[in-house]
């Protein structure tokens, strides 16, 4: 595992309380329990102020996998990167 | 963070009890307005908002434009408290969560997270304890210090600009005193 994926991984099990390792790349955001809009925003914000980036707004609504939650932070993390 | 002798001188309201004072906000004097008032509280500065059918957009949901004008209010109101400078909004990215319903309590607050010069950047959100989160907002401010005005590369109106200088330089005065 990553370090983005350990993050991501600790900030979901947090605020939709479950076990972080229970997750998986392929785990779906929204079948886990209290994965609503609110908490899945807190998701976002929390990666947001951790890594520096801006999540796209389209993201709260269409994010399907942890996996994809994590590429797409690598993509913005390497953005960002190509900015500098 | 501002100091309390600040936020009591201002509270009152300095801006928002000045007879021309007309902001849709926070302006006692304008009668369609929202009428805001702003209280500190643990360096954030928070207002309490419950709005009526003529906010409305679908029924018992009040307008997406109305919930973004109360954070773009309270978060300028937090660049404006704690640097003693009218700020105006030049970035404004708002998320909604939920509905903010019509007749309903809700809480909105504001905190500095960055500053650079006269470029404050502040986050808010609405929330009430019955729903949880209705929507944050992440917002840029820029000062309008007294050089500022003078330049008026914002291309204010003369009258804004002349309203603004007259109000930085009390401010000043203030400071000095």
């Amino acid at each position: 595992m990553t370090l983005v994926s350990n993050q991501l991984h600790s900030i979901i099990g947090e605020i939709l309380g479950v076990d972080p390792e229970s997750l998986q790349a392929d785990t779906r955001v929204r079948s886990l329990p209290k994965a609503d809009s609110m908490h899945i925003l807190q998701i976002i914000l929390k990666v947001e102020k951790i890594y520096g980036i801006e999540i796209p707004d389209t993201v709260t609504f269409n994010i399907e996998t942890v996996g994809q939650f994590e590429q797409l932070i690598h993509t913005l993390l390497e953005q960002n990167q190509a900015k500098v | 963070m501002g100091s309390n002798k600040f936020i009591e001188q201002n509270s009152g309201n300095i801006l928002t009890t000045e007879p021309s004072f007309n902001c849709f906000g926070c302006a006692i004097g304008n009668v369609k307005g929202l009428h805001l008032r702003f209280e500190e509280i643990e360096q954030k500065i928070q207002t309490s908002v419950c709005l009526g059918k003529d906010y409305e957009s679908f029924p018992g949901v009040i307008h997406g434009g109305i919930v973004g004008t109360v954070l773009d209010e309270v978060m300028a109101q937090v660049a404006y408290r704690n640097n003693q400078c009218p700020a105006m909004t030049i970035g404004l990215r708002i998320r909604y969560i939920q509905p903010m319903k019509t007749g309903n309590h809700y809480i909105a607050k504001a905190e500095i997270t960055s500053q650079e010069e006269n470029v404050v950047k502040v986050s808010g959100q609405v929330e009430s304890e019955e729903q949880g989160l209705i929507s944050v907002a992440d917002g840029t401010f820029v000062l309008l210090s007294a050089e500022r005005l003078s330049s008026n590369k914002l291309n204010l109106p003369d009258t804004t600009v002349q309203y603004l200088m007259q109000f930085v330089s009390n401010t000043q005065e203030e400071e000095i005193l």
